[in-house]
């Protein structure tokens, strides 16, 4: 009895075994069909419209990569579409809005020029210096200042030369000049990075902010509209230095560390590394140029004897006065800040 | 007015890189070491759908490297070819960013792994602003197979005449019959299934 029992159970497991797989079968080969005809007519489709359509070109545009004998880098991957994008955001984008942007700073300052005008001392100068950059500043401002720039116009010359320059020279010397602003800015590059870290580091204690600054960004730093001339008190940096400041060193890591991407293709970085590191390069580098068209403006004429303080390193006592109250009342009392009579007629002759 | 295009068959394409053999000795002046200008992709490598595909420069005619090259070096000839000029190229790799294909390659053995003049494929037709055919264009460009009335050498030497290249007209006129005419489904880019002829078997339709 039992073994009848068994054995009807283990031909009725059979059963059911041997349909489950059959079924199962059966959805698969019908899988299998609809499949090939979905894909015979999608490749029908890709043939009529050319060569793409079919899943195969879609997994071929997503960047799949194959196997290749070449040794090149990326060169298992047959198309590689985001480059795309990049060609478009930096081309159609990002050159005709720069352009916009660095003329437009360069039209601010002109207009600030002629409506606002410079700020000039409301007192006369006393003749007293007190000194204020000492040589090490001035050398690493002026540095700063040399290599900033030079690489603005290099940088400048690699994006707009070829619409603005190459028209208008000879082919051999525009083939010299913009290799030579790429060799420059490639060399150079790496030395405005040290000098930025040397200012970072030298200046960060004196920028950052305190509640003085707040009062002084509320008057507009004293040089727009009805505050104009009201000179807002400020220790030795003012909130708008320190902002600069600030705005140097945020932008410029980010400059250096996408500038290295872009200058060194020794690390396997991949195309879309050196994209991403092109557009950042290239956005913080046009709102650091925005920003030091102001700086630059402020300097040379926009507030009276502003440059002779980074240029002999000792400002009149009345520009102090006005412009840095709080760090006039401090450093005026120091002995080499006292009015020169006889005993240092070398520093008087200068001025 | 031609538009010269390269079409790869990739039904024909049996990875046999007699194309990037072909490139390379045509254009062997001027290919640095590790520089190929032709590579031949195989996807799906071992697996069933397994196929491949022979890729240089398209020769786009809307050239991407062309519009972002900070030299300008880029120009099409009347043939529709893109050539660069090796003069004016200061190695930036920018055209590379762009290239949907990855066709444009740097000679780096300068310091801090610096690209040097960037090289890609051809057409064979030489370079701009040399003489046709000169020691100096081959020197600089490798051969100049248009200039003599030929095609590139990889097409001309392609064992299963997979890929093609012509202008563009021609050689999907040579496709279409293949397909229409010869019943080779799913030859161009665009096949998965079935790649290998196996007379053995029933054909399907």
């Amino acid at each position: 009895m039992t073994k009848r029992i068994q054995h009807w159970f283990t031909l009725l497991v059979s059963v059911l075994m041997l349909s489950f797989t059959l079924s199962a079968f059966a959805s698969e080969t019908a899988d299998d069909k609809t499949r090939s005809e979905r894909l015979g007519e999608s490749s029908v489709q890709g043939e009529l419209a050319g060569f793409a359509g079919a899943d195969y070109w879609r997994a071929v545009r997503d960047g799949q990569e194959g196997y290749t004998t070449s040794k090149s880098p990326e060169h298992g991957v047959l198309i590689s579409v985001p480059g795309q994008a990049w060609f478009i955001l930096k081309e159609k984008w990002m050159s005709p809005l720069g352009a916009l942007a660095i003329f437009g700073s360069i039209g601010l300052v002109v207009l600030a020029y002629f409506t606002i005008g410079p700020l000039r001392l409301s007192k006369a100068k006393t003749g007293r210096k007190i000194q204020r950059w000492s040589l090490v500043d001035r050398t690493l401002h002026w540095s700063m200042a040399f290599t900033f720039l030079s690489l603005a116009v290099t940088g400048l010359a690699l994006v707009y030369g070829k619409h603005f320059i190459k028209p208008i020279i000879p082919r051999d010397i525009w083939a010299m000049f913009i290799y030579g602003a790429k060799q420059y800015h490639n060399y150079v590059g790496p030395l405005f990075a040290i000098l930025l870290f040397t200012v970072m580091i030298k200046w960060w204690r004196k920028s950052l902010f305190t509640k003085v600054d707040i009062k002084w960004f509320m008057k507009m730093g004293g040089m727009v509209g009805k505050h104009k001339g009201s000179h807002p008190s400020a220790d030795f940096s003012n909130g708008g230095e320190k902002a600069l400041f600030w705005l140097l060193i945020f932008c410029g890591v980010f400059i250096i560390f996408s500038g290295f991407v872009l200058d060194f293709p020794l690390f396997d970085q991949t195309r879309r590394d050196m994209e991403l590191s092109n557009l950042v390069h290239m956005l913080a580098s046009l709102v650091l140029i925005c920003g030091f068209v102001f700086h630059i403006y402020v300097g040379l004429v926009g507030i009276e004897a502003s440059l002779e303080g980074m240029v002999t390193g000792e400002v009149d006592e009345t520009w102090a006065k006005e412009h840095h109250d709080i760090w006039y009342e401090k450093v005026k009392d120091l002995p080499e800040n006292q009015p020169k009579s006889e005993t240092s007629s070398k520093l008087d002759d200068k001025s | 007015m031609a538009s010269m295009k390269f079409l790869c068959d990739s039904k024909r394409c049996i990875e046999c890189n007699g194309c990037v053999t072909a490139c390379k000795n045509e254009n062997d002046d001027a290919l640095e070491w590790g520089i190929q200008r032709r590579r031949v992709v195989t996807l799906n490598d071992g697996e069933p759908g397994e196929s491949s595909i022979s890729v240089a420069c398209m020769h786009c005619t809307d050239a991407p490297c062309m519009a972002v090259c900070p030299a300008d070096c880029f120009e099409r000839t009347e043939d529709g070819i893109v050539l660069h000029d090796k003069d004016l190229c200061i190695g930036c790799g920018y055209c590379l960013f762009a290239c949907p294909f990855g066709a444009p390659q740097f000679p780096k053995q300068d310091a801090f792994g610096e690209r040097g003049k960037m090289d890609k494929c051809t057409f064979c037709a030489g370079g701009p602003n040399v003489e046709d055919g000169s020691a100096e264009e081959k020197e600089k460009y490798g051969a100049n197979r248009i200039a003599e009335g030929k095609l590139p050498m990889c097409a001309s030497l392609c064992s299963t005449k997979a890929l093609l290249a012509g202008d563009a007209s021609k050689i999907s006129d040579v496709y279409a019959e293949r397909v229409v005419a010869r019943g080779a489904k799913n030859a161009g880019w665009a096949s998965t299934a079935d790649l290998s002829y196996d007379a053995s078997k029933p054909q399907e339709s």
